[in-house]
């Protein structure tokens, strides 16, 4: 059985990947998408940070960010850089997603945060890239 | 070596064996939540102070988001009658609702019946694309904090449907901008 606090590391380690990943794609984005990327990045830190407070009130040890994550796909172009950025945000709405049954009360309401942001944040992502429909019937959930 | 859920690691992996240790607490105040889940609808079900032991077990507490899953689709349904134009656009949305009520009424008990949602047969809507795509956002917003309470409030085994379906209306309202 994996517990809250495995659950919460999961979701961390998604946050520190999704960090990296703004990282690596702003750049190719035009203004507006720079802007964006910004905003997500800003948003996956104080994520981050509030995740290492929750594991060690937890006393749970908090996985670290690796110094290089391995992209899905090559980075080349604007496209890419759309397609990854909804890529890792349906991954931390997937982590998050995976961690609700396990919490509860207004832990459980800081967990749907996570993955309703992540969600929103990957549905404007996929808007940009002019994939439609942009939304899906069960964010974060691997097969639909 | 395990993925991290958004983009694979290169480094160490750090959930091997002796890694995190598993949290008793988190198990234990999960187990409790489950028992007291299970324990109370029984004991719900079984009231007979205010009738016969013929009386209907009282509504299943999700009856309130399915009643307003059908809202949204009845209002999505006057949208589309209303301006072909949004046929793209909407009906991926609507499609969603419908399903999520088909998700809803599969975990109820008891059974919801067809005829407790009399469906305000859907406000003809009138105005113009703007108009119809603000009132749908303003639905899909409330509508979604609606479910966000009720995924809180809810049991452990139905979070997770609960939350996709306040996570799913907080991505319509994306959308509908």
């Amino acid at each position: 059985m994996t517990t809250l606090a495995e659950r919460l590391q999961t979701a961390l380690a998604a946050e520190h990947s999704a960090i990296y990943a703004y990282g690596r794609l702003g750049v190719l984005l035009d203004k507006a998408g720079q802007k964006e990327a910004r905003t997500g990045e800003e948003a996956h830190r104080a994520r981050r940070d509030a995740l290492l407070l929750r594991l060690a009130e937890l006393k749970a040890e908090a996985p670290v960010a690796e110094p290089g994550y391995a992209l899905p796909f090559p980075l080349a172009d604007r496209a890419a850089a759309l397609k990854l950025a909804a890529y890792v945000e349906d991954g931390v709405a997937a982590s998050w997603r995976a961690a609700l049954a396990d919490a509860e009360g207004e832990l459980r309401r800081q967990v749907l945060t996570g993955y309703t942001d992540a969600a929103v944040r990957a549905t404007r992502w996929r808007r940009r890239a002019g994939v439609a429909p942009a939304t899906v019937p069960y964010p974060g959930r691997k097969a639909q | 070596m395990r993925k991290t859920g958004a983009v694979r690691t290169r480094a160490n992996d750090h959930s091997g064996p002796g890694g995190f240790r598993p949290n008793r607490r988190g198990l234990l105040r999960a187990g409790a939540a489950a028992a007291v889940a299970g324990v109370a609808a029984p004991a719900l079900a079984g009231c007979d102070l205010f009738g016969g032991p013929d009386a209907p077990p009282p509504p299943d507490a999700l009856t309130g988001l399915l009643a307003g899953t059908h809202a949204l689709v009845a209002s999505y349904d006057a949208a589309l009658a209303a301006d072909t134009t949004l046929t793209a656009l909407l009906t991926p949305l609507r499609d969603t609702h419908k399903a999520h009520a088909a998700a809803l009424e599969a975990i109820m008990s008891p059974k919801p019946s067809p005829s407790s949602f009399s469906l305000p047969s859907a406000a003809p809507v009138d105005g113009d694309r703007k108009k119809i795509l603000a009132t749908l956002r303003t639905a899909e917003a409330s509508a979604a904090k609606q479910a966000a309470e009720a995924c809180v409030s809810t049991t452990t085994v139905r979070a997770v449907l609960v939350g996709e379906i306040a996570a799913a209306r907080a991505t319509h309202v994306e959308v509908l901008a």
